[in-house]
């Protein structure tokens, strides 16, 4: 049972300085309520009377949000001079039909209630097994509720291959962070061509490092989407440090079981990946409290030996290695979902093909 | 901050935690979206890469309240920090994170020894609940409304409400869903994390 405790939080307000927040006393407990506009949110209040009025307007209708109190919903008042008793019961009817709707609506809440809490309970045992196959079986799968589209699965494993290099340590911020770093950098040094600053060696070789890792990673996605344009890819394999016989770490991202569809019939990708990546996070599957060293990654991918790719090259003995702990990601669709549209897939004209590029990976 | 030489204090414990409080608020509010990247500053701290805001009025408030908050951990009377946002215009609560605290009350006798647990062992605990905090973004849905964000502390009912402190609601989710990331020990504090968020009905939905 939880400790009894008290809840509080500060009356400071990072809009005011200490300086002001005494002589703003009156106003104080009013801004209160707003705590912390975003940026945009300060950029579009610059009349001060007008934040005042705005967050005096939002404290009314917070109030008037607020439950009122049943009684008030039950009190009816009689007119002046009227036939009292068929006014009284003219109320009566009234307040019971009242009355009824809202135990009515105190059951539906109930229920919604109920409904909510057996969810929550249901998420927790969904998601305790996802940590149990994780732990004991080193697999994680996710099932779609339905087809996906080919732009879809290759977006699944361009985002898990981010995922990874990340939460493995080969990359000291997320991609998307390191794009917009690397930007900010290139602007800067734009606007600051004709000044002259003697720039740390340090800084400058992780520039260069960043930027190498960077156009590794986009030339394998890249080619990787092209892949996916020209054929199923059914299997991937990340392969981290070590040698392809013996990696140090070796994750498979398994879509044998997915169902494909074209154009716009597939699930959307975004709510697939929200799905994913919940499912990958809660498994807890690639978050390490020990430091994990820098090593190579090389990407495989299974596809039709035909297909015509021509920067991945074919593999033709390769096999997966046996002697390192293999951590499956297994993608599927919902087997009673679409049953008669699913073929018996047969995986015997794919091969394996390595990625000429290995991404190195950099820290700070 | 005691070194690792003679073991982590209450003292100590209290800095460690407060400092990752500061860090891990950071970046939610980066991550998140709460404040633009551009008003963030990339620093190095557990050996990684760290966000932290430069707008001087956020980090006026956040060091006055980790500051309070260093002081109910080495008084051991802090239970939670909570971490709210809600959606500007409707005031509805979007996500919550929060940060149980466990403290070994133990530690506050005089008697009490430090404890053997070294600060790079901390710090790598650390580190993996900061990349967990990054991770989420994957998952969680976009705020796509502007959004402030609160900061509440659950302390002990007998505690005496400091000036510039008062007492305020829990500021739930409705119908929310939630994660735990991992937690982090000091050996005399234990900081346990997860995050609620607004069930959305997509076709993906859990």
């Amino acid at each position: 049972m939880a400790e009894p405790c008290l809840v509080l939080k500060t009356t400071l307000d990072p809009e005011v300085s200490e300086n002001q927040s005494a002589a703003n006393s009156e106003d104080s407990r009013v801004k209160r309520r707003l705590s912390f506009p975003s940026e945009k949110e300060i950029s579009s209040r610059e009349e001060p009377s007008l934040t005042y009025l705005d967050l005096s307007l939002q404290c009314l209708s917070d109030d008037s949000n607020s439950p009122q109190p049943t009684d008030e919903k039950l009190s009816a008042t009689v007119p002046n001079g009227t036939d009292v008793s068929s006014e009284q019961r003219e109320e009566d009817k009234e307040n019971t039909e009242i009355h009824q709707e809202e135990q009515q609506e105190e059951e539906e809440a109930t229920s919604c209630q109920e409904s909510a809490s057996e969810r929550h309970s249901n998420t927790q045992d969904r998601d305790a097994e996802v940590v149990r196959r994780a732990k004991e079986e080193g697999c994680v799968s996710v099932i779609f509720p339905g087809p996906v589209t080919q732009d879809g699965s290759y977006r699944f494993v361009s985002e898990i291959l981010k995922c990874v290099l990340y939460q493995r340590q080969q990359l000291p911020m997320t991609y998307e962070q390191l794009v917009f770093s690397q930007k900010r950098q290139q602007q800067r040094d734009v606007e600051d061509k004709d000044v002259v600053r003697p720039r740390k060696v340090h800084s400058a070789d992780v520039d260069y490092k960043c930027q190498q890792t960077l156009q590794e990673l986009e030339e394998v996605l890249h080619q990787l989407e092209v892949l996916f344009s020209l054929s199923r890819v059914p299997r991937v394999l990340l392969m981290m440090g070590g040698s392809l016989v013996l990696p140090k770490e070796l994750y498979e991202i398994n879509m044998e079981d997915l169902l494909l569809v074209g154009g716009e019939q597939g699930l959307r990708a975004s709510s697939c990946l929200r799905l994913l990546f919940r499912t990958l996070f809660v498994a807890d599957l690639l978050s390490d409290s020990r430091p994990v060293r820098l090593m190579p990654t090389t990407v495989l991918a299974l596809a039709h030996r035909d297909c015509g790719v021509d920067w991945f090259r074919p593999k033709l003995q390769f096999k997966i290695p046996t002697r390192v702990k293999n951590q499956i990601i297994a993608l599927a669709t919902d087997p009673n979902v679409c049953e008669k549209q699913r073929e018996k897939a047969d995986w015997q004209d794919y091969v394996w093909f390595q990625a000429p590029v290995t991404i190195k990976g950099f820290s700070n | 901050m005691t070194s690792t030489l003679k073991g982590i204090t209450l003292k100590g414990s209290a800095e460690l935690v407060a400092e990752f409080f500061s860090f891990g608020i950071n970046s939610i509010l980066y991550q998140r979206g709460i404040y633009p990247p551009e008003t963030f500053t990339r620093v190095t701290h557990y050996d990684m890469s760290l966000q932290v805001s430069t707008e001087p009025r956020l980090n006026n408030y956040l060091t006055n309240v980790v500051s309070q908050l260093k002081e109910w951990l080495f008084e051991c009377s802090v239970q939670k920090l909570v971490l709210v946002i809600t959606c500007l215009e409707t005031n509805e609560v979007l996500e919550r994170w929060q940060f149980d605290i466990e403290c070994d009350k133990s530690a506050k006798e005089s008697s009490s020894a430090p404890r053997e647990k070294s600060i790079k062992t901390i710090q790598d605990e650390i580190r993996s609940v900061i990349r967990q905090i990054t991770g989420t973004v994957t998952f969680l849905p976009l705020l796509e409304t502007q959004c402030s964000f609160d900061l509440l502390v659950y302390t002990d009912k007998d505690l005496v409400v400091p000036d510039k402190w008062e007492e305020s609601g829990p500021q739930i989710i409705d119908q929310s869903e939630e994660v735990r990331l991992r937690s982090f020990t000091t050996s005399i504090h234990k900081v346990s994390s997860m995050v609620a968020y607004k069930r959305t009905d997509s076709a993906c939905s859990t």
